[in-house]
């Protein structure tokens, strides 16, 4: 629990750290969606190419900064183990924003969001930001599910939405920065909140099922 | 069916090898072995002539089909007048005029058309059939039984010059032995040296094959190996006594072959072997190298060793099952093989210029072991790029030429579906198989290769397509003697009917459709009853018998499968039935974990016992399942402990912390950064984690281009093969343990709620949601 005392010192952290938050985001979404593709898009330019036989490959760091703060994200991906279903939700656990994403040229993948959605409120912390993503938007000769369509969803839960495309990068960026911001800006203000009241922060700390206490525990 | 044109090939082979013997005989004039020769391929065709009718007796199918049996019948006749003829004609004299050998030598050709007349025919007629390969395994022990017992009866027709006592006597053995090891039903006796006592074994006058077969009882597959072990060694105690003799043991991992072949001393038509290269043929036919040599030597040591084996002709096979039809057929320790060693080695070392005669077909490299620590070697050895650049048709072309490094060919075989249709690739070697030169010692590559992809086929992926494709190719294969491809066309429809017969015995997956009130309320019931069952067992005998399942399933799964489950975007289950079959079971055991412990939901403090209870029997398990390395297992019940429907209810504090304890390994931070280096550095017997398998594939297939440039992607290929065989490695585990029947059939197959909305609410009705 010494990483108590670094949640509340963000700044002390920053200086040996060289980032300011590490946060943690997940994307999940039927298998083919193109999870891992968002991914790739996103991190192109930082995944090492050498391959660890030991830890397989390991591309899913990318520091990004906004509003002056360095953010080093820290992105799991399920991809390849969708049908363990009780394994994929051992990463809800500690996620601090959650990326939904479905196809645009597969109907079924877009009425499962439903289902993610279900699992999230059962499986992930309460609060955790979701981010409703609406991939390969580029293949418009074989869209099923249009624009409203999505945004009708998001809307309905409550969630933001966004289009974007792995293959011609369009959106990608922007969509794990938005998540990004609204997740900083949570923290922020949970963190002042914390500050206000210190005693409380142990008790969230001891739960392991807490977003904070995961990712604290695992930044040290 | 099958093993009737199987037993008939070998036959024909046997008849075709001595003929060409005999005509090299004349061109040397050396015609004093000819009578020899004639008796050799009398002797096999009498005995192929029996084959068939005792066959035809067990097959009900064909003893009623009137036209095949007037066929057979006349065709039978027919065969049997030119082998009078050839008996009357060795029988004349012992000095065989000019005249003589060539009606002999038109005589034997007669008879090779006429049995190959009933080959084909049968062929036609009798297409394999499934059915008929179950017990074919059982079949061919039984006509050796009976085989034996006819040439240890007195029977042996006109074996002049032979030591024919010596002969009968081990036969008889052979036969004895035989008979135990198909009669023991469930275990073996353990094999007694006494095998030479011949006294104890009557005589059997036995001339028809009428009798009915002895021994009904299912054998599996380690008491026939064990009893085929001891009858090799049994033989070859039999040699040892009877002067001058070799056994020669084949073994290729699972399977093994045992041809039994003596080679008496006095035989004046065996040319006889020098001192030297019948050492030769006694090391090497020896495989452990247990004797050496002559009849002083003692047999000691454990039986043979299936590692040290000879290495197999041909590719290996992986998982060869018990009905391999190729295993242990009759002719092969018959008394018409006596002389076959010394005949083929006469063919080979006179035909070396002349290849069109050498019927062995050229070795490929054997497969590395892929238990050995070689797992980086490969991709060195084929560093180079440059040199492994190429189309998917070159690859193929590479993959087929003479020189091509063992690995290179592994590696083509893994990946080869990530960049070429599969029904693509075996057009394009059955194109190659039928333009092969016969001339050229490489004409058995593209053959060899396509039975190694059809080995490793799943099996949903022979469809009726390709099925018809590799039919025909071994029927064309059969019928084209020329190419000398009879060994490849019989080891091709082996793997065929293995495949064929795992696609028929494959049950449908189970869908987990959703449940009605009914169900679910009963089978919750059912689940709160199995909570207190499951601490009727002690950990120990539960956690072995998950390893058991775990271990069964992971071996079902062909590594090539995870390539498909990787590369099949929408992961359908249809085309990777035994992968979706081991997720299932994951799935299962997990969800059954937690339902176990959540189903114990009413009030009191009893039940909250019971349920502090069954969590730490989970705990004991979980330390059984990791001592095990069962780690598919310990996954799914860490999952199970560790879902937040179990997690969110009110535990001791200490029961937390065992929790994060057991999560420690599985922990997903860093790509499994706890668990990786564990696996790599457990010893077998150990089953991982089987989502982490398929996760990796699937990131190697993600994150490269299959194509660069039109060319293969050789980097993608070198890193699935690596992957591969990193899950080769695990499936030779095998437990030391029994399966439980009981917990087999009291938890019937860990049926659950798997149904998180379920469990929910029963985790609701524990601790309620508003409950601070």
């Amino acid at each position: 629990m010494s990483s108590a005392a670094g949640s509340s010192t963000p700044t002390s952290i920053a200086a040996q750290k060289a980032y300011d938050y590490l946060f943690k985001l997940l994307l999940i979404g039927d298998s083919g969606v193109g999870k891992t593709c968002l991914l790739f898009r996103f991190a192109e330019n930082s995944f090492n190419p050498t391959f660890i036989s030991t830890i397989g490959i390991d591309f899913k760091i990318q520091t990004v900064e906004i509003d002056g703060k360095r953010i080093k994200l820290q992105v799991w991906d399920t991809a390849g183990q969708e049908r363990f279903r009780t394994i994929t939700t051992a990463y809800y656990r500690g996620a601090m924003g959650i990326l939904l994403v479905y196809d645009v040229t597969s109907k079924k993948t877009f009425e499962n969001i439903t289902n993610w959605l279900k699992n999230i409120e059962e499986h992930a912390a309460e609060g955790v930001e979701q981010l409703l993503v609406a991939n390969k938007c580029d293949q418009e000769d074989k869209r099923v599910i249009s624009e409203e369509q999505g945004q009708l969803l998001a809307v309905h839960h409550g969630i933001d939405f966004i289009e974007c495309s792995a293959m011609t990068g369009e959106n990608v960026r922007e969509a794990f920065y938005r998540m990004a911001r609204r997740v900083k800006t949570k923290h922020e203000s949970k963190e002042s909140a914390q500050r206000a009241d210190g005693s409380k922060s142990v008790k969230i700390l001891s739960d392991p099922g807490s977003p904070l206490g995961k990712s604290l525990g695992n930044c040290c | 069916m099958s093993s009737l044109c199987l037993q008939i090939t070998d036959h024909l082979l046997e008849i075709e090898k001595s003929a060409k013997y005999m005509n090299k005989l004349i061109e040397k004039n050396q015609k004093e072995l000819i009578p020899q020769v004639v008796t050799l391929i009398i002797d096999t065709v009498q005995k192929m002539l029996d084959d068939i009718v005792v066959i035809v007796g067990r097959e009900p199918e064909i003893s009623t089909d009137d036209k095949w049996n007037l066929f057979f019948e006349s065709r039978q006749q027919e065969a049997r007048n030119y082998l009078a003829a050839l008996v009357k004609l060795s029988d004349s004299s012992s000095e065989i005029s000019h005249d003589d050998t060539q009606m002999t030598q038109e005589m034997v050709q007669k008879l090779e058309k006429v049995l190959r007349n009933i080959l084909d025919y049968a062929r036609f007629k009798f297409p394999v059939t499934p059915k008929c390969t179950q017990n074919s395994f059982r079949k061919s022990l039984h006509a050796s039984i009976e085989n034996l017992e006819y040439l240890g009866s007195g029977e042996i027709p006109r074996t002049r010059g032979l030591r024919r006592n010596n002969i009968r006597r081990s036969f008889r053995t052979i036969s004895r032995k035989t008979k135990e090891l198909i009669n023991s039903s469930s275990s073996i006796r353990p094999p007694s040296m006494d095998g030479t006592n011949n006294g104890s074994v009557k005589r059997r006058l036995v001339t028809g094959r009428s009798r009915s077969v002895v021994g009904r009882q299912r054998s599996n597959q380690s008491d026939v190996s064990e009893g085929l072990t001891f009858l090799s060694l049994n033989s070859a105690d039999l040699h040892l006594e009877s002067d001058r003799s070799n056994i020669d043991v084949r073994y290729s991992n699972d399977q093994f072959s045992a041809i039994c072949t003596s080679s008496p001393a006095g035989s004046s038509y065996s040319r006889p072997l020098s001192s030297n290269s019948y050492s030769d043929v006694l090391s090497t036919s020896c495989s452990s190298g247990r004797f050496v040599g002559g009849p002083e030597i003692v047999v000691d040591g454990p039986p043979l060793l299936p590692e040290k084996g000879l290495p197999p002709i041909l590719p290996p096979k992986k998982n060869k099952p018990l009905g391999g039809l190729n295993v242990f057929t009759p002719q092969k320790n018959r008394f018409s093989m006596v002389s076959s060693d010394s005949r083929d080695s006469y063919l080979n070392e006179k035909t070396e210029q002349s290849s069109d005669l050498s019927l062995i077909p050229p070795e490929i490299p054997e497969k590395r072991s892929p238990s050995k620590n070689h797992r980086d070697s490969g991709y060195n050895e084929l560093n180079d790029p440059s040199s492994m650049l190429g189309t998917p048709d070159q690859m193929v072309e590479k993959v087929l030429s003479q020189n091509v490094k063992s690995d290179f060919i592994e590696a083509f075989l893994s990946s080869f579906r990530t960049f070429l249709p599969l029904e693509n690739l075996i057009d394009q070697l059955l194109k190659r198989i039928r333009q092969a030169d016969t001339c050229a010692s490489a004409s058995g590559i593209p053959v060899q290769i396509l039975i190694r992809v059809v080995d490793q086929l799943v099996y949903t992926e022979l469809n009726d397509n390709i099925k018809q494709k590799l039919d025909d190719e071994i029927f064309w294969m059969m019928t084209h003697r020329e190419k000398n491809f009879l060994n490849y066309a019989k080891q091709l429809r082996d793997s065929v009917q293995r495949i064929v017969k795992k696609k028929n015995s494959a049950k449908r997956p189970l869908s987990m459709g959703a449940l009605s009130d009914n169900e679910s309320e009963s089978l919750t019931k059912k689940l709160r009853n199995d909570g207190t069952k499951l601490l009727d067992y002690t950990s120990d005998t539960f956690a072995q018998h998950l390893c058991i399942l775990d271990a069964d399933f992971y071996r079902s799964i062909e590594p090539s499968e995870f390539v498909l489950a990787a590369m099949s975007e929408t992961q359908d289950e249809q085309k990777t039935p035994n992968f979706s079959a081991a997720v299932n079971h994951f799935n299962s055991v997990s969800y059954w974990t937690q339902g176990l412990i959540l189903s114990q939901n009413s009030p009191g403090k009893d039940v909250t016992d019971l349920r502090e209870r069954i969590l730490n029997n989970f705990f004991k398990i979980l330390s059984h399942l990791r001592k095990n390395n069962n780690f598919n297992s310990y996954f799914a019940v860490v999952a199970g402990v560790s879902s937040k429907a179990v997690t969110r209810l009110h535990w001791k504090s200490s029961i937390h912390e065992k929790i994060q304890e057991f999560q420690k390994i599985t922990s997903v931070d860093k790509n499994f950064i706890n668990y990786r280096p564990v696996l790599k550095d457990s010893l077998l017997p150990c089953v991982p984690y089987i989502g982490i398998v398929r996760q990796d594939l699937y990131q190697v297939h993600l994150r490269e281009k299959p194509m660069k440039d039109g060319m293969v992607n050789f980097d993608r290929v070198m890193r699935i093969h690596k992957l591969l065989e990193q899950t080769r490695r695990f499936r030779e585990s095998k437990y030391d343990f029994q399966k439980s029947a009981d917990i087999d059939r009291r938890f019937c197959g860990f049926q659950s709620l798997q149904n998180d909305d379920k469990l929910w609410e029963m985790s609701y009705l524990i601790r309620p949601l508003a409950e601070p």
